[in-house]
């Protein structure tokens, strides 16, 4: 049986006010995950550590340039869980993580769903 | 003469009921069809046991099998599944409270912070002796803990089913 949901990433991030992707990439150009055309859904869960809101913002696209963009802030207090779930727009090969907020750790891990 | 035919009520009904069906059914290629059916309509998903047991179950926070160890997990290693499907027996009159809570994972397995992520709570106030059932729709996550607790002690039954849907060919 093939798996309906595989894990893409799972690790520990020094968010700042500069906006970086979940690889600690600040170019915006480059993607944090590649060959993603297969996930309808993209689970995000982890905890941060600090109270302040986490924004993030989620771009889809290829090669070609980003063709989409979701934008949204993680808003849970110091310590506690959170889930986001991203549905993809259109199904593109490219995605690119990035968040930005007041200094924390975030911990977290992206579960991408096919389908 | 001829000797009259004795049939009773019952026979007679059998046959009025038996002989049209029978007339239906014979010459119908149910065994292909059934395979051709197969074939073309694999299943969208299934349903898969991950546990079954039972626990008493009294005022502490318990989870299904008994539990009272916050860290534990119910159910491990869920990733895959889309939904989980809790049905339940309840012997004792009491009403019974749970919660059902959720974390994810690294790659070895270690929770990624403490605590738990709530997914849904709420009470269970069927009769003594009667069944129960909770869809649990928040799905993909590693792990999962489901909680019980009652006000006076009473054993409760469990089945945790989980939904692994096949991907589209």
């Amino acid at each position: 049986m093939q798996s309906a949901a595989e894990p893409l990433y799972t690790g520990e991030l020094q968010v700042g006010n500069a906006s970086v992707d979940l690889l600690r990439q600040s170019d915006p150009a480059l993607p944090t995950f590649v060959n993603c055309r297969a996930y309808r859904v993209l689970l995000w869960t982890g905890v941060k550590t600090g109270n302040a809101p986490l924004q993030y913002t989620v771009r889809g696209g290829d090669q070609h340039g980003w063709q989409w963009t979701h934008t949204g802030a993680i808003q849970t207090g110091a310590n506690q869980w959170f889930r986001v779930a991203i549905k993809m727009p259109r199904r593109t090969a490219w995605l690119r993580i990035e968040v930005a907020g007041a200094t924390q750790r975030l911990r977290s891990k992206i579960v991408g769903v096919r389908g | 003469m001829q000797e009259p035919i004795r049939i009773t009520r019952r026979e007679m009904l059998k046959c009025i009921l038996a002989a049209p069906l029978s007339a239906v059914l014979t010459g119908l290629p149910a065994p292909r069809a059934h395979a051709q059916l197969d074939e073309f309509s694999p299943p969208e998903w299934e349903w898969v046991l991950l546990w079954e047991g039972r626990a008493t179950i009294d005022n502490a926070w318990r989870d299904i099998k008994g539990n009272n160890a916050n860290p534990f997990a119910t159910v491990s290693r869920t990733t895959n599944y889309s939904q989980l499907l809790w049905t339940g027996y309840k012997m004792g009159g009491v009403n019974l409270e749970y919660r059902v809570l959720a974390r994810s994972v690294d790659f070895s397995g270690m929770p990624l912070a403490s605590g738990w992520f709530p997914i849904g709570q709420g009470v269970i106030t069927t009769p003594p002796q009667r069944w129960f059932r909770l869809m649990i729709n928040e799905g993909h996550w590693d792990e999962y803990r489901i909680e019980l607790r009652s006000a006076s002690p009473q054993i409760v039954h469990s089945r945790l089913l989980a939904r692994w849907d096949y991907l589209p060919k």
